[in-house]
């Protein structure tokens, strides 16, 4: 006759089993988490979108005014974004860049900004909102 | 000739994995629930935000072109649009609006010191109204309040979505 010894679990096989289980578990749990927690992303980004747009309509006014008043400085509007848009600057982006075509491919290139004022070039403007950023150009 | 004693399952331990397998649906059904939430809460908001995002790129480009205002409330608006049409915006109840064409609806209400619309003058703090002439208006600022379509979270949610347009044929700092 046959001995029916260890035909249970034992603890080990339970704790393993359990662990594995609780692992499943979270990892259910996380992925659903996700869903609700990133939810909103389409909502958050069209708001970052119109902070964008408000900035630059605002920026833009105060551009074509100066230069309907005859007072249009490239320099004016560094310190009018940088008093009005302080939040939205990405410093590192800003600044005066110059255009050229150095390999004569007919494209031209801008080159990296500079803090320093030469005449000829446009001043590039950088606002971030949340993961969006806008690029505005002016020139004289 | 051995003998083939059959040994079933016991009740209680059919009763046992049962239980445990409730127990184990029961987890797993409830974060599907959470997913599926997640889900129709993303949904909610990506319809929601394309609405707002129609409505206010519509009103900024009619607003910007603007040429006479007639009247300037914070829920309705009457203007001549660069064409020479007459165009009446109003907000009653939930729904916007346009020459009584709906623009959109779900709206929620404005409690006290928010309005549809907000009409400033250079400073960017004087309000605006149409006592003052044309070329003192600078910015319009349109703020949208709306609730969600087919809300799973309950009471529902409000997002507020704010443009501000400059009219460009105005005097105040604004050229075509």
């Amino acid at each position: 006759m046959r001995s029916d010894r260890g035909s249970g679990f034992t603890l080990i096989e339970i704790i393993l089993a359990v662990v594995i289980l609780a692992a499943a578990a979270s990892m259910a749990g996380l992925y659903a988490s996700t869903s609700m927690g990133r939810g909103a992303t389409a909502t958050i980004s069209f708001n970052d979108e119109l902070t964008l747009r408000n900035a630059l309509e605002d920026v833009t006014v105060y551009y074509k005014g100066q230069i309907a008043a005859g007072t249009m400085t490239l320099a004016g509007v560094v310190a009018y974004v940088n008093a009005n848009h302080a939040a939205l600057v990405d410093d590192a982006n800003t600044g005066y860049v110059s255009f050229s075509d150095t390999d004569g491919d007919g494209t031209y290139t801008p080159s990296s900004v500079s803090d320093v004022y030469s005449a000829g070039t446009a001043l590039l403007v950088t606002l971030t909102s949340g993961d969006q950023s806008l690029g505005i150009l002016f020139t004289e | 000739m051995r003998m083939h004693t059959q040994r079933g399952v016991t009740l209680l331990e059919l009763l046992l994995a049962v239980a445990i397998l409730g127990v184990l649906a029961v987890l797993v059904l409830s974060s599907l629930t959470v997913g599926a939430k997640g889900f129709m809460s993303s949904r909610a908001d990506v319809e929601t935000t394309q609405r707002a995002r129609l409505a206010l790129t519509r009103l900024a480009m009619d607003l910007r072109g603007l040429t006479a205002i007639t009247t300037a409330q914070s829920s309705s608006l009457t203007f001549t649009d660069k064409e020479g049409t007459n165009i009446a915006v109003a907000l009653a109840d939930t729904t916007i609006t346009v020459n009584d064409n709906l623009l959109i609806e779900n709206l929620d209400s404005y409690p006290a010191g928010t309005s549809l619309f907000t009409y400033r003058q250079a400073d960017g703090a004087t309000a605006w109204t149409t006592a003052n002439s044309l070329d003192q208006l600078y910015e319009i600022i349109i703020t949208l309040r709306l609730t969600r379509s087919r809300d799973p979270v309950a009471g529902g949610v409000t997002h507020t979505f704010t443009a501000t347009l400059n009219p460009r044929n105005t005097g105040a700092d604004n050229f075509p």
